[in-house]
């Protein structure tokens, strides 16, 4: 049996799309901007049907870009829970694990892989 | 110690015997020709014969007494006291061969001062008439000649006797003749016995003859009548004549047995004295006898004794000579000198030789001498390089040292650096979210918080950019790190390793200096090996020169030998003569 050292996350970006949750490390993200045409928005990865809010806020690192319903800085240090790889897999790759901040499990995505689509996850 | 009885025991006295009764006949004679040819006056008879046993008897006591200290050797070796050694045997031979003289000087002396002291006692004792006294002691004087004559012969063939008896006990005979002294008064010897045989009988008969005629003539003038004279003619011519001629008899039995005894002491000895030189004449040899002998004989007998020793040990020289001579002959006919010609000629070859070996020895010597000398010196250079070699090993060790010092301050520093480093990644990451934070607030603000955001964006960058150099110098500080863990264990191994190097090089030195000690004691036994192969090369060389010169003799003398070979036929003959002559001696041993 392995004796894997849980990972600590110090800066993360919570947001909200939907009902849903997502966080995001503070350092994948290079700025915040106003959504714009041909941004994906991260609701369509829980729902085809879902759309971007007017006050919505777009994640830009570099060339990658997502658009949240909200953001919110989170800049204490948490721990983050492993999860298995066949959840790892369902989410395209993109799932690093979860946090718990707020009395909320927060799954962490990485930017890059969740902003591509699913087509990356298989 | 108790000695063994000796054979001498008593012979001291048996010496002294005769000398006695000689003095005791002579004594007799006188008492006789007193009694006829004195008028002892009355009444003084039994004195005259009182003194004169007195006188006899101290007298006998004296001499006997003299003599016998002149014995006490003798005495003592019979008694034993002294053990028979050569010296004490010799000193007790001296002793008897004065005996004689002894008896005589005893004797003369006693029966001419006897009758002196006889005549001077009996007329103090008694009224006699001084011309009585005269007569009494001039028969001494007229006595003691042939008495002490007497004394002396009879003493010489006891003397003689126990000389023998000397020599037998283990006095040796050069012994004996080497250590007695000789004196030559034979002659006058004889002429004293000669005068004493022929003067003592005519004073006696004068003395006789005219005690008588001057007696009878007293008578004849005294008589009263011319019948009376012619009786006492008649008287003097029918008796009294008898006594006298008893007394000329025993006067003339002593002359007699004095001339026989004289005789002997000549014949006897040269008697023994033919004998033995007639044994030499015929050549039996032997050690050499003792012949007793007096005076003249004596030294004749010891020199006789001594040629024949002289004559034994020559014919043994010769003898032994003569067999050396064939032998050294016969060898020399045998080619020995040949032989020694080629036994030279094989030295020379072989002196040759060696004196080339002593030219390499010498020069093989010099060259290790000169190999030992530099052995020394690079001995030397490796004993200062070593020692060299180990200060460096110090001065490495000591910078290894400072090295690791160094570096492990270094590494501590490095720590501090990274964590101050982390300090600043925190801090930046601390700046990013701010910026982050304030750029999303900036950007919630609308155009307003536009140029906020630019500056939150902007800040993002430069914490960002800290970020990625702190994470360039966190790289940096772990190869350092990893640099200084490996530094720090590079130089505590070449610590250890320099001071393995300094040990290895003290013993590399130990080692050099032993073999600088040996190389210099090499060095000095090489160079006296040196010393003595040259001095063994002259020498060498001084004995070819010798040996050059030893074959050019023998060549020389070549000729020589030849000619002693051509002789040798000659003196074999000589020797086989010889050897034949000296056989004609038999030598007994």
């Amino acid at each position: 049996m392995t004796d894997v050292q849980a990972e600590v996350i110090e800066g993360l970006v919570l947001c909200r799309v939907g009902e849903d949750r997502l966080a995001v490390r503070a350092r994948e993200i290079s700025s915040f901007d106003v959504p714009h045409a041909g941004a994906r928005y991260a609701g369509e990865g829980f729902s085809p049907q879902a759309r971007a809010p007017a006050e919505a806020r777009l994640l830009r690192h570099h060339d990658t870009a997502l658009v949240v319903d909200t953001v919110e800085v989170h800049s204490e240090r948490l721990t983050l829970l492993s999860v298995p790889a066949v959840l790892v897999r369902a989410w395209g790759g993109a799932l690093c694990g979860f946090v718990e901040a707020g009395g909320l499990l927060w799954p962490v995505i990485s930017l890059e892989r969740f902003a591509q689509g699913p087509e990356v996850v298989s | 110690m108790s000695l063994a009885a000796s054979p001498l025991k008593g012979r001291h006295r048996w010496l002294t015997n005769l000398s006695t009764l000689a003095v005791l006949s002579g004594l007799l004679i006188a008492t006789a020709y007193a009694s006829v040819t004195i008028s002892f006056p009355e009444g003084t008879r039994l004195a005259f014969g009182l003194i004169l046993a007195v006188v006899v008897v101290v007298f006998n006591l004296i001499g006997d007494t003299i003599e016998q200290r002149r014995l006490d050797t003798l005495r003592e070796l019979g008694d034993s006291a002294l053990a028979p050694t050569p010296a004490n045997l010799l000193v007790a031979a001296r002793e008897v061969m004065r005996q004689p003289e002894v008896a005589f000087w005893l004797s003369l002396s006693f029966l001419a001062l006897g009758p002196l002291v006889v005549g001077g006692l009996w007329s103090l004792s008694s009224s006699v008439p001084p011309q009585v006294v005269l007569q009494v002691s001039f028969v001494g004087l007229i006595v003691s000649p042939l008495t002490a004559t007497l004394a002396l012969l009879v003493s010489v063939p006891r003397a003689r006797q126990l000389l023998r008896e000397l020599v037998a006990a283990g006095l040796p005979v050069t012994t004996l003749y080497a250590g007695v002294p000789v004196g030559f008064v034979l002659r006058r010897r004889l002429m004293l016995f000669a005068a004493v045989a022929v003067f003592t009988p005519l004073l006696l008969v004068a003395d006789l003859a005219l005690t008588r005629l001057r007696g009878l003539l007293t008578q004849l003038v005294s008589a009263p009548e011319a019948a009376a004279m012619s009786a006492l003619a008649d008287a003097q011519r029918s008796g009294g004549l008898w006594p006298l001629v008893g007394l000329v008899l025993l006067v003339m039995l002593m002359v007699s047995v004095s001339a026989w005894l004289s005789g002997s002491i000549l014949g006897e000895p040269l008697r023994e004295l033919a004998a033995e030189t007639g044994r030499l004449a015929r050549g039996e040899h032997g050690e050499a006898r003792f012949i007793p002998g007096e005076y003249e004989t004596f030294a004749a007998s010891g020199a006789i004794a001594g040629m024949e020793a002289q004559l034994v040990a020559l014919l043994g020289r010769l003898g032994q000579t003569a067999g050396e001579l064939s032998g050294a002959t016969g060898a020399l006919a045998g080619g020995k000198g040949p032989r020694r010609v080629q036994n030279l000629d094989a030295a020379s070859s072989t002196t040759g030789e060696l004196a080339r070996s002593a030219k390499e020895i010498a020069a093989n010597a010099l060259r290790v001498s000169e190999l030992a000398r530099q052995t020394l010196a690079a001995a030397k250079a490796g004993r200062d390089g070593a020692e060299g070699f180990m200060a460096a090993m110090v001065q490495v060790r000591e910078g290894n040292q400072a090295i690791a010092d160094s570096v492990v301050r270094l590494n501590k520093r490095v720590q501090q650096v990274g964590k101050i480093i982390e300090f600043i990644n925190g801090i930046a990451d601390k700046s990013d979210l701010l910026a982050l934070n304030a750029e999303l607030e900036g950007n919630n603000a609308g155009e307003v918080g536009r140029g906020f955001s630019l500056v939150a964006a902007e800040m993002r960058r430069l914490a960002e950019s800290v970020m990625h150099s702190t994470r360039e110098i966190g790289g940096l500080i772990d190869e350092i790190r990893d640099a200084t863990n490996a530094a720090v264990m590079a130089t505590e191994a070449g610590v250890k390793a320099t001071d393995a190097g300094g040990a290895l090089a003290q013993k590399v030195g130990q080692g050099l200096s032993r073999i600088l000690d040996y190389a210099n004691q090499s060095a000095d036994a090489m160079q006296s090996i040196s010393l003595a192969t040259s001095q063994q090369q002259a020498g060498t060389d001084q004995l070819v020169g010798a040996m050059a010169e030893i074959v050019e003799s023998t060549d020389a003398s070549g000729a020589a030998a030849r000619d002693m070979l051509a002789a040798h036929d000659q003196l074999i003959a000589l020797a086989r003569d010889l050897e034949q002559t000296v056989a004609k001696f038999k030598v007994r041993s």
